[in-house]
């Protein structure tokens, strides 16, 4: 009996699912080559390159939501497809899912790549996790995500490299590892769906306080502590929502925050620097030109600090530095005094 | 009217034969017969010498006997002792159906109800018993049955209902029953305490009117697959089902959230069972090549302005011997006069018992169309088989089936929500409950419960306070009764009436001076409860 091979699917066209790509491509290949090697991808669609509309406007997340239009012939394809991989803007996804859903059904497995959480959707303020969109939006149940210390760079040249997939479906995270695991890319699985992606749309307020640290030169110490305490803060809130601490000190907390504080180019990390120099939120964002998560991280995790009752120290300081009321110079004597705790 | 239920007796012995072959089966395929012996001969050791024997599969002395005997016997002779006891355990556990019991149940259960119902009219006896319509109407008054039932009349004819009920009473069983009546929807069977079989009237009816008994007392492996493969068979079978998911009556009088989802994953299996016969897939009973009917589950909310047991249940809830009497044998529901006070008291008012039938959903907690088609959360539909696929072709996988049956316990949980129906006992619990937690500011449960205090309460003020509540729940989308849904002023009657009616201390009493106060602040918990489950704050 020959291996089953399943056919993937990557949606999204930025550099990360690019480099997704040549990789399942190179398997495909690879496989190819080993006719009885089991679990590898033997079809790849080609990824579907979603593209905005002239009418969308700037990057802002407000004016961009849904303004994503996909070509319909390789949407259809995604019928055929037994693991869909998504790793689009966050601001995109609705709009994504919406197009593509009436292509989908339920024996489909889909894995989000995506380190954010999902645009408001009303004036209430209430962000809600990626694959809960994705359950609400299309017939798909069995959903993953994934995170991990893993830059498009890794992929592309090949560097050794680990992604975490996280699901509650033990044969979610079992296909993840049959298609993306490779001789440079090493795939662990676990149940905690939620811890993973908390964690990994947690990051971007650390890359940001990253890029801080590097530009004040603030040395590697800092950069341990960031790294450290930052896991800590955000695996309350990973908690607070359904999520395992443990999580937090994995590939998908502590993983991936150290390579978002390494400075190799995330935009976070970039708005970071920028504030470091003087600018204020709104004057960053518009030099920068990229989209950023960490401001919106931080006020979700200040909105669910005040619901569960959470002590987050960095999130606080960095929703003061955004408003105005704390300077930056001052942010990290505030930090370092914020009283004594227990580790 | 046909109904599946009608052909049991007919069946009952098939019924019997797959379901012990089955869970034979997949015992063997899980251990060892003599660790399998061994652990179920301990467990029933242990258990019998803890409590008292009621209708045994095996005397304690068997199980001893058997015990001593596993050590020295063949293999194909421990094969075979496993089998006997997975039979007696599945003869034990599987019920029975009688039309004429039925027929006379419809008939006398109504009737003794109306009579029970109309207290005042007493003198006019032999008219009532002469003009039984009359009764059921009054009776209907009394009892109200809402929801989907259109839907639910159509989808029984092309499929298997599996109601799950919220579960408050022990007389939420025979009031399921006759709420089905009411619903025009067929009988049902359904799984029922093996303690309330003891009753000699009860147990010849729920013996003969498709109940199956439930020892919760018995925890070994053997009995679980016995009861779960019992249940997969029937639903294979067609025959229309009834769980309490919430497992017990629930004891604080909230509205479960935690459902126990084993017996209700059978309904799962057997749909995926479903879709491999039809691809002629190997299945666990060569016996059985039937067509299996699709399956629906219907969330029912048993809603009750006065609950007969509340005093008890509350009780046990707050000294937190919850699991240590898991089965309470000594409620009101034993006490005859208790429950004849009850009956009167509950049942005098219009709407004092309202059933609600939730939308149906398939099995994994989508909804469903009117022709029984899944949908997506979007209304599109969807190939609900798809979902059991692996490599195209359904199967049974465990640990996704188990998720699976999480989702469909959050949708039941939704619905419980959505369709929980608010009587005025509830709102004015509610708002005594606040007015407590006001007068005594950061006291816990226990303090708020026994601190002393003067509470006097213009009913001016508690008017006022009682037209927000109703409009903030209304806004909210919740239901109402038909008594709380009235003027703030038939509500607060309502609700006073009805504590005053029943309970030996109200929950909320008027004073001589037209003033309103606490009573029994138990009572007061467990009724607002309701409303506090919601997540509604006030």
């Amino acid at each position: 009996m020959s291996p089953h091979r399943p056919t993937i699917a990557v949606l999204g066209g930025g550099r990360w699912a690019r480099a997704l790509w040549a990789m399942l491509h190179r398997h495909r290949d690879e496989a190819a080559a080993q006719p009885d090697a089991p679990g590898r991808a033997t079809m790849v669609i080609d990824r579907l390159m979603y593209h905005r509309p002239a009418t969308a406007g700037s990057l802002s997340t407000d004016e961009a939501r849904g303004a994503v239009e996909l070509p319909s012939e390789p949407i259809e394809q995604l019928a055929h497809a037994d693991l869909i991989i998504l790793a689009a803007p966050a601001f995109a996804v609705r709009g994504i899912l919406r197009q593509a859903s009436a292509h989908l059904h339920g024996a489909q497995v889909l894995i989000h790549a995506i380190g954010s959480l999902a645009p408001e959707e009303d004036d209430k303020g209430q962000r809600r996790l990626l694959t809960d969109v994705i359950v609400a939006e299309t017939p798909i149940r069995r959903v993953g995500v994934l995170a991990g210390p893993a830059l498009p760079q890794d992929l592309e040249e090949q560097r050794p490299a680990a992604l975490i997939c996280g699901s509650r479906f033990d044969d979610v995270g079992q296909l993840a590892y049959d298609c993306l695991s490779g001789p440079r890319l090493r795939v662990y699985t676990t149940r905690d769906q939620i811890g993973v992606e908390v964690a990994r749309a947690a990051v971007s307020p650390i890359a940001l306080c990253g890029g801080l640290a590097s530009t004040l030169e603030l040395g590697i110490a800092a950069r341990s502590i960031l790294v450290t305490r930052g896991a800590a803060e955000m695996s309350r809130i990973g908690v607070a929502l359904g999520g395992q601490e443990k999580t937090f000190f994995g590939l998908a907390g502590i993983g991936e925050m150290i390579v978002a504080t390494d400075g190799r180019g995330s935009a976070d990390y970039e708005l970071g620097r920028l504030l470091a120099t003087g600018h204020s939120l709104a004057d960053a964002q518009v030099k920068l030109a990229r989209i950023c998560d960490a401001p919106s991280m931080v006020a979700e995790a200040t909105r669910l600090a005040a619901i569960h009752q959470l002590r987050l120290p960095i999130c606080h300081a960095l929703a003061r530095l955004f408003s105005g009321e704390l300077h930056i110079r001052d942010m990290v004597s505030v930090l370092i005094k914020s009283g004594n705790h227990a580790e | 009217m046909d109904y599946p239920l009608l052909r049991f007796p007919r069946e009952r012995a098939a019924i019997v034969r797959e379901t012990a072959q089955r869970a034979l089966d997949v015992l063997l395929a899980r251990g060892a017969p003599e660790y399998l012996l061994n652990d179920t001969c301990l467990a029933e050791i242990r258990r019998l010498g803890e409590s008292a024997a009621q209708e045994e599969v095996r005397s304690l002395g068997e199980w001893r006997r058997m015990w001593r005997q596993i050590g020295g016997m063949s293999a194909s002779k421990r094969v075979d002792m496993l089998a006997q006891i997975v039979h007696d355990f599945t003869e034990d556990v599987a019920g029975g159906f009688s039309a004429p019991v039925y027929g006379l149940a419809t008939q006398v259960l109504p009737t003794a109800l109306g009579l029970l119902l109309t207290p005042e009219r007493l003198p006019k006896l032999a008219e009532h018993l002469f003009s039984p319509s009359k009764l059921l109407a009054l009776l209907r008054q009394r009892m109200q049955v809402t929801g989907e039932l259109g839907t639910l009349q159509r989808l029984c004819k092309q499929g298997t209902l599996v109601c799950v009920p919220t579960h408050l009473s022990n007389l939420d069983s025979p009031v399921m029953g006759y709420a089905l009546q009411l619903a025009e929807l067929p009988p049902s069977t359904y799984g029922a305490g093996k303690n309330l079989f003891t009753n000699p009237v009860l147990g010849f009816f729920m013996r003969n009117l498709g109940a199956y008994r439930v020892d919760r007392r018995v925890r070994h492996e053997l009995y679980k697959d016995v009861l779960k493969t019992y249940s997969q068979v029937i639903l294979e079978r067609g025959y229309h089902s009834m769980f309490f998911p919430g497992g017990t009556r629930s004891r604080s009088g909230r509205v479960e959230s935690h459902l126990k989802l084993g017996l209700l994953g059978t309904a799962l299996t057997a749909t995926i069972e479903r879709y491999r016969r039809q691809r002629n897939l190997p299945g666990p009973s060569a016996a059985s090549t039937a067509d299996i009917p699709p399956i629906y589950i219907v969330p029912v909310t048993i809603n009750l302005q006065l609950v007969l047991e509340a005093e008890t249940l509350i009780g046990d809830y707050l000294k937190e011997t919850g699991k240590s009497r898991f089965i309470i044998e000594d409620d009101e529901s034993t006490q005859v006069r208790r429950m004849m006070q009850f009956i009167r008291s509950t049942m005098t008012h219009a709407g004092a018992v309202v059933i609600r039938f939730g939308a149906p959903m398939d099995v994994l907690g989508n909804p469903v169309d009117a022709d029984g088609r899944s949908l997506d959360p979007q209304g599109r539909l969807v190939d609900l088989a798809r979902y059991f696929w692996v490599r195209g072709e359904p199967a049974h996988v465990p640990q996704r089936d188990a998720e699976y049956m999480n989702d469909t316990g959050a949708a039941i949980g939704r619905s419980y929500r959505q369709n929980t129906v608010l009587m005025p006992t509830h709102l004015l619990a509610s708002l005594f409950w606040r007015y407590l937690g006001l007068m005594l500011p950061g006291l816990d449960l226990f303090r708020r419960l026994r601190q002393p205090i003067e509470m006097s309460m213009e009913p001016a003020a508690v008017l006022a306070d009682l037209a927000d509540l109703q409009e903030r729940l209304r806004a909210r989308g919740h239901v109402l009764g038909p008594l709380a849904d009235g003027s703030a002023a038939e509500a607060l009657e309502a609700g006073l009436t009805a504590f005053a009616s029943y309970h030996s201390e109200p929950a909320v009493v008027r004073t001589a001076d037209g003033k309103l106060t606490v009573g029994d602040r138990q009572l007061l918990y467990y009724y607002q409860n309701r409303i506090d489950s919601l997540g509604v704050s006030l």
